[in-house]
């Protein structure tokens, strides 16, 4: 693993310009451009607002507020999984044709959302300008909250895009995995919410074999530490370390593991696709 | 000692036939192992196919090496795992020096994006650096001739400029080893010669370069060494002129295998059909015998491509060579001998002979016959034999039909046989026209001329060709 990040180094050039190439091609032809990076999670909230707060009557202040805040990092991690799990497949004239290290172009899909991730970040500082939640000490997490969300999701883009290339229904089940996976990660709901006391505890065990949740909780408490849902302080904890380090942990052996498993299918991928 | 900047040892590479898509899925078991194992280079023989067999190869440094050979032999396999796009199954690839391959160009193009930023991701996909990409930029844009349209985006490039585009970046890598993969068929006339005259240059400065390409001509001129594959292997290997020579004379010597037997099946044809006239005419031998070809069931002959009363009739029609060898393909510039063996069975007064050549869609490319060659044919009865010989016959690359008649001097036909016949004439010239005419090249002293051959001034009379070296083992 550590020769073949060595090797992705060695490629840090042409990893920037194929990032800088899929930013300006996604946009290339709308009037609004980058603008997009910043709209689309913001209707996308609106979308989740509308459900979740004036149908179902969620009772949260600032219920906007905190789907959004969950909503950007959930986005840069499930449009990473779909977009990196079709790479190698989509990057084809590049696999075929060139010598390069195939890890690039899932690196490229994880970057570029990262990119979006942190376009849609000034949205997210209005919206706490605006409804008045101070930052606190814990922003101070923010990076190693992303760079733990970033070793996990790479490792499972990595593993994903190499089996996929020979199992192609991978993909497709995907899609499904998802959105299952959006609705059992507290994004639209909070932890709280559920009344996990009057469910047995297994509920609460399996819930906490989520990577995710760990990861969003920690954005909610890095960015919402001095939010208050009538007048008390909903995130006004420490970070929860210790789930954030298991979290991390895994994520590492994971990246090890599938690195070894692409390595093992990347000699066939240009024969494959 | 010579330096090998690129070597194979006993390269194999196997391709599955197909897909295994349909042995998944059967058990959770399976599918796991099945997947592991499709990474592995596969070992098992069932369902390979060898695209490359035991393959040797070295290049020294600054070498120019082509490599040839039919559809499915190899040749793009090798030099695909010369540029390290395929892993070999068994064997070793080594390679010294920085490598450019102009095997897929314009790789990595964003259609969405414009020309200008796909210069630099292509450039630097293919190992530049942005600065030097920079400082080359016009360079580069000059050589694709698409200043006009650099900051347009490609997808509204035509094909014709993409490929462009492509290409001179790829040239402007200035790498140590160039690999080139059928790619000089891309654009016009005068931008294939620009990029020739670019390939010609990383020659002069001592590059390595390897070639597939089926253009022997370009081939011949650029390399000094040629290796024939063959299902995999190595035919033969030397320079560059012999190697083609022997290629050449192999796929004429298929040709020739197709082309004598759709002769035969014609003969034959032509036989059964005057025995079964002979038959008729020994019944009512005093009738007038004409019109045969309505009372003849006819098979393997189109009757509209013969007819006549047959009173002299053609039995036989052959082509040969120099030597007399009965041949259907031949080089340009080669001695055609048409023979043709005819029976009279009946006086019938002064006979002309004729013949003509026509190009598959119908173009007259020449037609003479006795009487315009202004000559007299007693009349006579019983069999006999004419032969036409045509010294270094100039028809240039293409397939031809042949037209044999026999008619009285008041163009009444005996026996018309309208393009029954095929030859065909292959050359390493890229000459167009019907004949190859003979000529030659002079220039002022204002006019500097080079020659792009590897060896010498362009040789016009390629009448060797047919000797050339067969020192292959064919």
């Amino acid at each position: 693993m550590v020769k073949s990040i060595r090797e992705l180094y060695r490629c840090r050039a042409l990893i920037q310009i194929l990032v800088s190439r899929d930013l300006k091609a996604r946009y290339r032809g709308s009037v609004l451009g980058f603008m997009w990076s910043m709209l689309n999670p913001f209707l996308m909230m609106l979308v989740y607002w509308l459900v979740f707060s004036i149908y179902l009557r969620n009772g949260m202040e600032n219920y906007h507020v905190y789907l959004f805040c969950g909503l950007l990092p959930w986005l840069w991690f499930s449009a990473s999984l779909l977009e990196g799990c079709n790479s190698i497949i989509a990057g084809a004239n590049l696999v075929k044709k060139v010598m390069f290290p195939a890890e690039v172009l899932p690196i490229v899909v994880i970057l570029s959302n990262l990119i979006h991730f942190f376009l849609g970040l000034p949205i997210l500082a209005a919206f706490l300008i605006i409804y008045r939640v101070p930052p606190g000490n814990n922003l101070l997490a923010f990076p190693i909250i992303v760079l733990i969300q970033f070793v996990f999701t790479f490792g499972l883009m990595l593993l994903l895009s190499a089996l996929s290339v020979h199992l192609r229904d991978i993909q497709q089940i995907l899609n499904n995995i998802v959105t299952l996976w959006f609705f059992m990660t507290p994004i639209v709901y909070s932890v709280t919410d559920l009344n996990l006391e009057s469910k047995p505890p297994a509920i609460r065990w399996v819930m906490n074999l989520n990577p995710m949740k760990h990861i969003i909780e920690g954005y909610h408490r890095v960015f919402l530490q001095h939010m208050t849902d009538r007048g008390i302080a909903m995130f006004n904890e420490s970070i929860p370390w210790t789930g954030l380090f298991v979290v991390l942990g895994c994520s590492v052996i994971l990246l090890a593991v599938a690195w070894s498993v692409f390595n093992h299918f990347k000699t066939g991928f240009s024969e494959e696709i | 000692m010579e330096r090998y900047v690129i070597e194979m040892d006993s390269v194999s590479k196997a391709f599955k036939k197909h897909r295994r898509r349909n042995q998944f899925l059967t058990l959770k078991s399976t599918l796991i192992r099945d997947l592991w194992r499709l990474g592995q280079p596969t070992t098992e023989n069932d369902n390979l196919f060898w695209a490359l067999k035991q393959f040797d190869l070295r290049i020294a440094s600054g070498e120019t090496v082509g490599l040839i050979g039919s559809n499915g032999s190899g040749k793009s396999t090798a030099l695909k795992l010369i540029a390290g796009i395929l892993t070999p199954t068994n064997g070793t690839v080594r390679v010294i020096g920085r490598l450019s391959a102009l095997i897929e160009l314009g790789a990595g193009f964003h259609p969405e994006i414009s020309g200008r930023e796909n210069i630099f991701i292509n450039g630097i996909m293919l190992g530049l650096t942005k600065q030097q990409i920079r400082s080359k930029f016009d360079e580069i844009v000059d050589f694709a001739d698409l200043r006009a349209f650099i900051d347009n985006p490609v997808r509204t490039y035509s094909s014709g400029m993409f490929m462009r585009l492509g290409f001179a970046v790829a040239v402007h890598v200035d790498p140590d080893i160039l690999l080139i993969d059928e790619v000089l068929a891309v654009g016009d006339q005068s931008f294939v010669h620009k990029c020739l005259e670019r390939i010609f240059d990383f020659k002069r400065r001592g590059k390595t370069i390897v070639v597939v390409s089926h253009d022997l001509g370009s081939v011949e001129k650029l390399c000094s060494r040629a290796v024939w594959l063959s299902n995999g292997e190595r035919r033969c290997e030397g320079p560059s002129r012999e190697v083609i020579g022997s290629y050449l004379m192999s796929v004429a010597r298929q040709e020739e295998a197709r082309y004598a037997s759709e002769h035969e099946q014609i003969q034959e044809a032509l036989e059964e059909q005057a025995r079964r006239t002979v038959g008729q005419t020994g019944e009512s031998k005093d009738g007038d015998g004409g019109v045969p070809e309505a009372v003849l069931p006819d098979n393997a002959l189109d009757t509209g491509k013969r007819w006549g009363n047959r009173k002299i009739e053609i039995m036989q029609f052959r082509i040969v060579d120099s030597v007399g060898r009965e041949r259907y393909v031949f080089q340009t510039g080669e001695d055609v001998t048409f023979d043709v063996r005819f029976e009279a069975k009946e006086p019938v007064g002064k006979a002309v002979f004729g013949i003509g050549i026509y190009l598959q869609d119908g173009t007259w490319c020449y037609g003479s016959n006795t009487q315009i060659d202004r000559m007299e044919i007693d009349e006579f009865t019983g069999s006999g034999w004419f032969r036409l010989t045509f010294p270094a016959m100039p028809l240039i690359e293409n397939s031809y039909l042949i037209d044999i008649a026999v008619h009285a001097e008041d163009q009444t036909p005996f026996d018309f046989h309208s393009r029954m016949y095929r030859i065909a004439f292959r050359s390493l010239h890229r000459d167009s026209g019907i004949v190859r005419l003979h000529h030659s090249w002079s220039f002022s002293d204002t006019i500097h001329v080079r020659r792009l051959n590897a060896d010498g001034p362009v040789q016009v009379d390629r009448a060797a060709e047919g000797a050339a070296a067969d020192g292959c083992g064919t």
